[in-house]
């Protein structure tokens, strides 16, 4: 009578069965595991320390061009800085802070969702009222405006993400509360003497639960973008500290000289957003049962 | 029935505005004593106590609070600190590059998007289809000031076909338009398709075969129509996003526009500046939701019940 629709289910294939016949969803799914494996591993990985400096080896090309050497794989900054370990090490940023604000938009996200959507009336129009005036906010320039404020640093830029993006999982908890309130077992439920939290807690959540997580790669990919703009402006991550986002911006003035610089960090970070929109999209076809027929196979 | 869902709904877009308000006005003032970035550092108590009057920062909060109030009625909030205009000029003055730029930028995104989807969706599957959602795919996922840096190698110092940046001529308009387009198009093109395909299945579609039209003629008379719908919701959605993406492509590019005025604003901590961008776009933000909720009542009377 719980009505739990569970991820792997009506088609009887567990998800792990599923992704293997799409090849594009499956090589983004082990792209991001290769990326997470790599921030992980980094100092086992990255060929030289990220700050060291090699000032006589300054502006070096990739190693397959001219003026290249093999001991720089992908060439070096102005300061002799090995571009590859540069972008090997600022992978940790760009993933923890991505993590860090979809993890907190969840929580707060769900909660709040949970909330307007099983108490209503005055609770919810002031929450929706609040949600769209966050939500009519130039995203980046709210962003930056909040790093503005309390000055940059890895947890200001994660709070200042999480200011701006916890309205999308509130506004979908919010519609599935909604939607779930008039179905049948949850009526029942209540007609059988159980209290709204009681509904909730045991009828509503679970159903929630799938949709969410299928909604975790498509935001984890926005986030990042989202991070590496602002940090591209100077409005994000700060040095020391170095993203993929702030290693393209501070190229900026190479473009002529040393497009290594830029290419290969912006290329880290298109191909990681790429594959967590690829992945995202199968993920949230395959969560529904609804639309799992849509799948290639 | 309507009459009511009306006043609930612009009510609602009012105390929205309200709450908007009051946090521009909060995070300009948190981001810093702008009285202290423009007096010299040995300056005179007297000094800054002028520069603080000159500013309207002289009084109590609750008397500043009025003072923003009341500009904000008026759309105004003050002179710019570092150029002696007032910022609602400033921002008026940059508003035709700004939609210059957006006009072009939708234009190359609505009719590339609109073109590759409807390819995509005649074959499902085909292998036109999945270099289609590539593409598109790959437009959703490309940092906007990635590409602008590439096109910039590429066309203006590699190819020396356009001006790196600035304005003045068509020329300067190539590259950020496109950079600006490329996101639209792979949403609008993944909309385009999907309806498409839907619409391909209908009815009507399987009556029209019957009846011996041609596939091109059907899609052309027919289809398109119907499948425009989402297009178009989704289109306005993305439309509304350029003036916001025109922050970093206005600024890499340099183009004079009010995403640049809004970033340099942000740098200096013009607050007059950056509270009269932040909060005529998100006026604008307000009332357009208003509108699209206002014409979905009209047109769908089971959207009204919120009220209740």
């Amino acid at each position: 009578m719980s009505g739990v629709v569970k991820l792997p289910s009506s088609s009887g294939l567990p998800l792990y069965r599923l992704i293997i016949r799409d090849k594009f969803a499956l090589a983004s799914a082990l792209f991001l595991v290769a990326i997470v494996l790599m921030a992980l591993l980094a100092p086992i990985l990255a060929p030289f320390d990220p700050t060291e400096l090699h000032l006589r080896d300054v502006l070096r090309p990739p190693a397959w061009q001219e003026r290249g050497t093999s001991l720089y794989l992908l060439g070096t900054d102005g300061l002799g800085r090995d571009n590859l370990s540069r972008i090997i090490y600022s992978s940790r940023i760009s993933l923890s802070v991505a993590l860090a604000v979809v993890a907190i938009t969840l929580v707060i996200g769900t909660l709040v969702g949970l909330m307007t959507g099983v108490l209503r009336g005055r609770v919810d129009q002031c929450f929706m009222a609040i949600t769209d005036a966050v939500m009519a906010f130039p995203g980046l320039l709210m962003i930056m405006a909040v790093v503005a404020v309390l000055g940059g640093g890895l947890t200001t830029i994660i709070i200042a993400l999480s200011v701006r993006y916890w309205t999308t999982y509130a506004r979908v908890v919010r519609g599935m509360v909604i939607s779930l309130r008039e179905t049948d077992f949850v009526l029942a439920a209540q007609v059988l003497g159980g209290s709204q939290w009681h509904a909730m807690r045991t009828h509503m959540l679970p159903n929630i639960v799938s949709p969410l997580a299928a909604l975790i790669p498509l935001e984890l990919g926005r986030t990042m973008l989202a991070e590496a703009s602002v940090s591209f402006l100077g409005f994000g991550v700060q040095p020391p500290m170095t993203s993929w986002g702030l290693l393209v911006g501070g190229a900026r003035d190479y473009i002529a000289s040393a497009p290594w610089l830029i290419i290969y960090p912006g290329m880290a970070l298109f191909l990681t957003i790429l594959s967590a929109n690829v992945f995202g999209s199968w993920l949230r076809l395959a969560a529904d049962p609804m639309h799992r027929g849509r799948l290639g196979t | 029935m309507l009459l009511r869902y009306l006043v609930f709904r612009v009510g609602r877009a009012l105390v929205t505005l309200a709450l908007m308000s009051m946090m521009v006005f909060g995070l300009t003032r948190l981001m810093g004593d702008p009285v202290s970035l423009l007096v010299a550092i040995d300056a005179s108590e007297e000094l800054r106590e002028q520069t603080r009057e000159r500013l309207g920062l002289d009084g109590s909060l609750t008397e500043q609070f009025t003072d923003f109030v009341l500009s904000a009625l008026q759309g105004d909030f003050g002179n710019s600190i570092y150029r002696s205009m007032s910022s609602r000029d400033l921002l008026l003055d940059a508003l035709p590059a700004t939609l210059l730029l957006a006009a072009v930028a939708a234009a190359i995104a609505i009719l590339v998007g609109v073109s590759i989807g409807v390819v995509a969706s005649l074959k499902p599957r085909s292998w036109l289809d999945t270099v289609v959602s590539s593409i598109s795919m790959a437009g959703v996922s490309m940092p906007e000031f990635w590409i602008a840096l590439l096109l910039i190698f590429w066309l203006a110092v590699g190819l020396g076909l356009v001006p790196t940046s600035g304005s003045g001529t068509w020329l300067h308009l190539v590259m950020p338009a496109i950079v600006l387009a490329i996101r639209p198009i792979g949403s609008i093109a993944q909309v385009t398709r999907s309806s498409m395909i839907d619409q391909m299945r209908a009815d009507y579609v399987v009556t029209a075969y019957a009846k011996g039209l041609k596939t091109p003629t059907i899609v052309r008379r027919h289809v398109l129509k119907n499948a425009g719908i989402p297009v178009v919701t989704m289109g306005g959605v993305e439309i509304a996003d350029l003036m916001t993406g025109a922050i970093v492509v206005e600024t890499i590019f340099n183009w004079p526009g009010v995403g640049r005025l809004a970033s340099h604003a942000m740098q200096t901590i013009d607050y007059p500046v950056i509270q009269t961008v932040v909060f005529w776009a998100a006026l604008i933000t307000i009332v357009m939701n208003l509108l699209v909720d206002l014409s979905y009542a009209w047109l769908d009377p089971r959207t009204r019940q919120e009220t209740r």
